[in-house]
């Protein structure tokens, strides 16, 4: 069952995606700092459009070479 | 009490945790009262470290605070103050705002797509360039300002189609460029908890009309996207 595998791990890497930008970059704000300096920040969503990029590439890569059986 | 606040969500007067939940660095998570709120806090002395786990234990308390009845208003990750005074201040300016979100929000959720065209060629950079004239290089800020009005313009276009295509089931949407290698938008939609399976059918109907576009869908999510 390698293209579950591949699937629910696809899965999981984009959730955590998601949850990484949602919960630093949305949300209401109420004392007008994080805890993250801005520095922090940046890079951190660098990572994040890094990771999506990454996970684009697997997708297409999975595409072009279909995983085996085993 | 002398220690600090941290904060995860407001929710209507009267909303509390239920059983012994706890949030960031395993701490209790209490509703405070405050200017006909509530709002959910874990009392600590430092505001806490940036880690996976932290933000995964924020999330895990916000959505711990949605029910079929109530929608938080999330609150980013990293809110701390240093007492329930200021607090207390704090909440008093926004709570207008919030006790409008907190009626607009009751029964819904968020989801997110993200929209992505492998046809579109990523950029190359050159990180060591060689030097170049004025000319030349305001064309190439020229050319780059350009390409990011396109892409702009084309997550409005396909935001709009997929909007069509959804009908009713998006009650509010709210959409960016995706500036990633392929990237085309990021979409968010709030959608109301009952129409949460239709909504996923129709997405993915949605996304077989439109093949040469790939989709990462994800959901359902307090309402971050909406709640700024």
């Amino acid at each position: 069952m390698t293209d579950s595998l591949h699937h629910g791990e696809l899965q999981r890497h984009v959730g955590l995606i998601e949850l990484v930008n949602r919960v630093l970059d949305r949300g209401a704000i109420i004392t007008g700092e994080v805890v993250i300096g801005v520095g922090g920040v940046d890079l951190l969503f660098l990572g994040v459009q890094l990771a999506l990029s990454s996970v684009e590439s697997m997708r297409a890569r999975e595409q072009r070479e279909p995983p085996g059986d085993g | 009490m002398d220690d600090g606040c941290y904060l995860y969500c407001a929710v209507p007067d009267g909303h509390s945790p239920t059983g012994d939940l706890r949030g960031i660095d395993n701490a209790v998570v209490r509703a405070v009262s405050t200017a006909d709120l509530a709002v959910w806090i874990s009392p600590l002395p430092r505001p806490p470290m940036p880690s996976v786990e932290a933000i995964q234990r924020h999330n895990a308390v916000i959505e711990a605070a949605m029910t079929a009845a109530v929608t938080p208003v999330p609150f980013r990750f990293g809110q701390f103050v240093g007492s329930l005074s200021a607090l207390a201040a704090r909440v008093a300016e926004r709570s207008g705002e919030w006790r409008a979100q907190l009626e607009a929000f009751a029964g819904h959720e968020e989801y997110g797509v993200r929209v992505l065209d492998p046809a579109i060629e990523p950029a190359v950079r050159d990180v060591h360039p060689a030097p170049v004239s004025g000319r030349a290089y305001l064309e190439t800020l020229a050319r780059a300002a350009g390409d990011e009005r396109h892409r702009r313009t084309r997550a409005e276009v396909i935001a709009s189609e997929l909007k069509t295509r959804l009908g009713g089931l998006v009650v509010q949407q709210r959409v960016e460029p995706l500036p990633s290698a392929h990237g085309l938008a990021t979409i968010a939609h709030l959608v109301r908890h009952e129409d949460a399976a239709a909504y996923r059918d129709a997405l993915d109907s949605a996304r077989a009309s439109m093949p040469a576009l790939r989709f990462l869908s994800s959901g359902p999510w307090p309402p971050y996207s909406f709640a700024g």
